[in-house]
């Protein structure tokens, strides 16, 4: 059993000896036989625990059931399973090992704090603060535990990825899927491609056919060009294999490409993945429809364009804070009350404060209880 | 030539008795072509604000001053501090200068005229429209030239006027004091002079339910240090200033957190001015300037280091029928700014010692000038070119034409004809070359361009003005009647074409590869200004009446109107000397027709109307009062229409009731 589960129940035993008044009563005479943990009402704020500046970000995690944060690196971190729930600058991470794999549910026990077309309350995120909002924290119960399959975990997804074929799981063939385009913007040109055709061999390609069109705007493009047919025989392959679409072939890793494909050289099976990236100072879309003709590069921001990997945050489904209510340029909880389900627990989580005492941003205070049947 | 009649307005009655003729009292003014000259000569029109007109009109400091004079738009900025507009042109386009020299501009390229004391200014001089080639950067719309006054006798004097904002005081019973010392004194052949100034406010808030307040407390401190004296025909001129401004405004509730979040500013001010000079033929001028401040919400503090020098020369000269004068002048900017760093808390990591913005830059310009004037009977021709090279955007040049056309010959019945056409700039500020402003925790960051050009106008003016009695104009009789009610009338309409206007832009590739939106300074805007200023004086017996009125019509390059302009401004004035040596004041001022800019959602208000009092006396030749009312309808901005992001052009100015008095020693 866990320190804060320890003390959260000490604390209701406590309430319930003492009938509800206040632990100083002198008319309870301490027990020499009374546990000696230290007791933590239910719903107190821990913290701030602060994330660094902005320039130099620091991503604090925490251990839910210790109760505590835990000094770890990026990559310690990266390969720990100790944490449960990690805070940077704005954003909040869960652990994604496989050891504890953590999922939040969103209790929306402040939805009045946003009108019915969406729009923020402003009154209800300035005049909301920890005290004022204790009792609907209070109120979640194991009663408003879900089941399993509602917790939403951190999930990373590659733009490109392998949305360019279909598998048919019951011939278990794979076959290109070419109604899917993709844009790629790399080295000031736009790319806009699709996987025409591909042969597989065992469980990898040996070929892949792109059906690609170049808008180059430093050539004074406007708009994507006409499509042509770029074949590449992955069947041999040694090594990674780095596109250009631009030139139209196979590069090394240290030339300006645009995609690529990994290679297996395993035993005696060769041949490329089904995954393709994109280079680290290139952007890519999805043009699931074929929608864009061409690319306004003045507008380029608004299309979507996002790096290779993409991590999708349970915590941004449902944003804990609104940004800017009172022209302050600053931070206000909703209030909500997360439901956090590790691989031993389930924990309610309230975020209270982005600050600290003195108004610096990137602090975080929040209460935290597990739930447990009593 | 208005003012200059209004300024005749403010003097105490034993002056008014000797001015039967406005010509025995012509002002001299500098600014138009940095040489002295009678105002109603100056090729270019100037207008004059007296330094007996400021300290009626001022509480210890140009920004209230300035909204008395017609044709200025005075804005309060998000430091609370003063800016004026000019002919279409925001602060950033308007020069001000002290002495013919340049200040710091905190903001951008705007100086803070809440930073700049009236106690010891001998006038100031308003140039409206281009004045590049003699001033070079920032003298777009306008120049703003405060003269310090040169003593020439012994004196001594104290004042002290105390001050109350009504009902939106923060606590009922709050005094804002403002105290004056002023001397002057001869020492061993060298005229010395010492001047202070305090001015304690306490700030107002309209809305006691709320935690914001509406305006900071303020506690500002000035003190001048001046020695003159003239060898010969050589004068020598040395000055010191120092200024430091506290400002403290309550503004949110911590999210989440029992504390609160107060606006801070702390400013210090360190200026040294040596000027050499003989006579009219040259002079040598030089200022060094430090301005320390840290200013900033109390969670966000930043820390700015300016520095600028300036070393100023010119010299007159002259071919034939035509005088030249010519000048050199050596600039430097320098500039370091720190966002402050966090405080550790709780049990997490150290302290940061803070984040650089702009990393002690700096830029260095030579320019070099030249103006020619020929003068032909009672007309005037000018022309001139002013040269730059600066250290990042290499070479610039302005050029610009004007001509002084006297329509009549008569003193007494004069009509004049001003025209001018000319190209002016401003050179990019170091923020705007080099800043770095990361709020990539928030998704964005600003950047600035060291590529920069300058931002360069093309403008024209055309002025006719009369100056004369109603008798004369109107032709009742033929000869000059000195009982007859002096007149001054003046037409002025401007034009201006500006591009390269900067502004940031979404630097498109940088925001890809980032993700974040990445904006950067970037030579883009294009403006078109043009405008009409009319305006009349009526002087007559004892009584002068002033009436003006500027039309403003501004947009950008796809016909949008420019935000945060009036299209109409009407000021008015009424002076009357009253018996017993007793001055009274009436100024209003009405501004209509602001556009709200693509940020704002609607118009809470679009016009105000500001009525102010004032009354003083001479009681003997020791002591003197005043007493007044600001802003007597209380017509000041709603703060909450503000916070929704509606556009409400009223000042943040709350009515304000004063009382002074001033003892003379000597």
């Amino acid at each position: 059993m866990k320190i804060s589960y320890l003390a959260s129940l000490s604390a209701v035993m406590l309430l319930t000896a003492c009938g509800g008044s206040s632990s100083s009563d002198s008319s309870v005479e301490p027990s020499p036989t009374e546990p000696t943990t230290p007791v933590v009402e239910e719903g107190t704020v821990v913290g701030p625990f602060s994330t660094g500046t902005t320039s130099e970000p620091v991503r604090v995690y925490f251990d839910l059931d210790a109760g505590e944060v835990l000094e770890l690196t990026d990559e310690e971190a990266a390969d720990n399973s100790v944490w449960d729930i990690a805070f940077q600058r704005t954003k909040v991470y869960l652990n994604t090992q496989s050891e504890n794999s953590v999922g939040a549910f969103f209790t929306d026990v402040n939805s009045e704090f946003f009108a019915a077309n969406g729009a923020a309350v402003v009154d209800s995120f300035l005049n909301a603060d920890a005290d004022s909002e204790l009792d609907d924290y209070l109120a979640i119960s194991t009663t408003d535990i879900p089941e399993d399959d509602s917790f939403v975990g951190d999930t990373q997804e590659s733009v490109i990825g392998a949305k360019f074929y279909d598998y048919d799981i019951t011939t278990h063939v794979v076959s290109a899927n070419d109604d899917r385009y993709f844009i790629v913007d790399s080295d000031d040109v736009y790319s806009k491609f699709r996987v025409t055709d591909l042969t597989t061999q065992g469980r990898t390609m040996s070929s892949i056919t792109f059906g690609v069109a170049v808008q180059d705007t430093l050539a004074g493009d406007t708009e994507f060009g006409a499509e042509s047919a770029l074949t590449i025989n992955t069947a041999d392959c040694t090594e990674n294999l780095y596109i250009d679409f631009d030139l139209g072939a196979a590069l090394s890793a240290t030339d300006a490409w645009d995609i690529s494909l990994a290679c297996t050289t395993i035993d005696d099976i060769t041949g490329a993945e089904f995954d393709i990236h994109i280079a680290e100072d290139a952007t890519a879309l999805v043009d699931e429809d074929n929608t864009y003709a061409a690319i306004d590069s003045e507008a380029a921001q608004y299309y979507g364009f996002t790096s290779d990997v993409t991590q999708q945050l349970a915590f941004d489904i449902n944003p804990w804070y609104q940004y800017n209510l009172n022209a302050g340029h600053l931070l206000w909880s909703q209030y909500g009350v997360y439901l956090v389900k590790t691989n031993t627990s389930t924990f309610k989580v309230q975020i209270t404060s982005y600050y600290d005492e003195a108004g610096t941003s990137g602090n975080y205070s929040f209460r935290f209880d597990e739930l447990t049947s009593e | 030539m208005l003012l200059n009649a209004s300024a005749y307005g403010q003097l105490n009655q034993a002056q008014m008795s000797e001015q039967t003729d406005a010509s025995h009292l012509e002002t001299l003014v500098v600014t138009g072509t940095r040489t002295e000259l009678a105002q109603s000569r100056s090729p270019i029109s100037i207008d004059v604000i007296t330094g007996a007109q400021l300290q009626q009109v001022s509480h210890g400091t140009l920004a209230s001053a300035l909204n008395y004079i017609p044709g200025v738009v005075t804005k309060r900025n998000a430091k609370d501090g003063y800016t004026v507009q000019m002919q279409g042109f925001d602060g950033d386009h308007v020069l001000v200068l002290v002495n013919s020299q340049p200040l710091i501009a905190p903001t951008g390229s705007s100086v803070d005229l809440d930073q700049v004391s009236v106690l010891n200014i001998e006038r100031i001089e308003i140039l409206r429209g281009a004045a590049s080639v003699l001033y070079g950067s920032s003298a777009m719309g306008g120049v703003i030239n405060v003269i310090t006054r040169k003593a020439q006798k012994n004196s001594a004097k104290f004042r002290y006027q105390a001050s109350n904002y009504t009902q939106n005081s923060i606590d009922s019973g709050d005094i804002s004091g403002l105290y004056q010392l002023d001397v002057n004194q001869m020492i061993l052949g060298w005229q010395g002079s010492i001047s202070a100034q305090k001015i304690d406010d306490p700030g107002f808030d309209y809305d006691e339910n709320t935690l914001a307040q509406s305006a900071p407390s303020t506690d500002k401190t000035f003190v001048n240090l001046g020695l003159a004296r003239t060898f010969g025909d050589v004068n020598i001129s040395l000055k010191s200033r120092y200024f430091s401004d506290d400002k403290v405004k309550l503004r949110y509730a911590i999210p989440g957190q029992s504390g609160d979040i107060s606006y801070l500013s702390n400013v210090q001010q360190w200026q040294q001015d040596f000027s050499l000079s003989q006579n009219q033929l040259w002079k040598i001028q030089g200022r060094l300037l430090q301005h320390d401040e840290t200013s900033g919400d109390s969670n966000g503090l930043r820390d700015a280091e300016i520095k600028l020098a300036e070393l100023d020369s010119q010299y007159q000269w002259q071919i034939k029928d035509v005088a030249f004068i010519s000048g050199l002048v050596l600039h430097r900017d320098e500039l370091y700014q720190m966002k402050q760093g966090v405080t550790a808390s709780g049990v997490d990591v150290s302290a940061s010692n803070g984040t650089v913005e702009i990393d002690d830059k700096s830029r260095n310009s030579i320019e070099g000038y030249t103006q020619g004037s020929w003068q032909l009977a009672d007309h005037e021709l000018v022309a001139g070119t002013r040269v730059q090279h600066d250290s990042d955007f290499g070479w610039h040049s302005a050029t610009r034409v004007n001509g002084l056309f006297a329509l009549s010959n008569d003193k007494h019945d004069l009509w004049q004809l001003r025209v001018g056409a000319g190209q002016s700039y401003r050179v990019p500020t170091l923020k705007e070359r080099f800043y770095i402003f990361d709020h990539s925790n928030l998704g964005y960051m600003v950047l600035g361009n060291e590529s920069l050009d300058p931002e360069i106008a093309l403008s024209a003016n055309l002025e006719l003005s009369y100056h004369g009695s109603v008798a004369k104009l109107l032709a009742f009789k033929r000869t000059p009647n000195e009982r007859s009610p002096r007149l001054s009338l003046r037409a002025n309409a401007h034009y201006s074409k500006a591009k390269d206007f900067i502004n940031t832009v979404t630097d498109v590739d940088a925001s890809a590869q980032t993700g974040l939106l990445i904006s950067r300074y970037e030579n883009v805007d294009k403006t078109y200004i043009k405008g009409v200023d009319l305006s009349a004086k009526l002087s007559w017996a004892k009584i002068d009446y002033q009436l003006s009125y500027s039309y403003l019509h501004a947009t950008d390059d796809t016909g949008e109107y420019l935000s945060d302009r009036p299209s109409h401004q009407i000021k008015s004035n009424i002076n009357w000397q009253l018996p017993f040596d007793i001055n009274a004041l009436a100024y209003v001022v009405y501004e209509a027709g602001e556009h709200p800019s693509s940020a704002q959602t609607g118009i809470e208000k679009d016009s105000w109307l500001s009525v102010n009092l004032n009354v003083n006396q001479h009681i003997n030749d020791q002591w003197q009062w005043n007493a007044g009312i600001d802003n007597l309808f209380d017509e000041h901005q709603e703060s909450d229409a503000i916070a929704s992001g509606l556009l409400d052009v009223r000042p943040l100015a709350s009515r304000r009731v004063f009382a002074g008095v001033t003892y003379q020693f000597y």
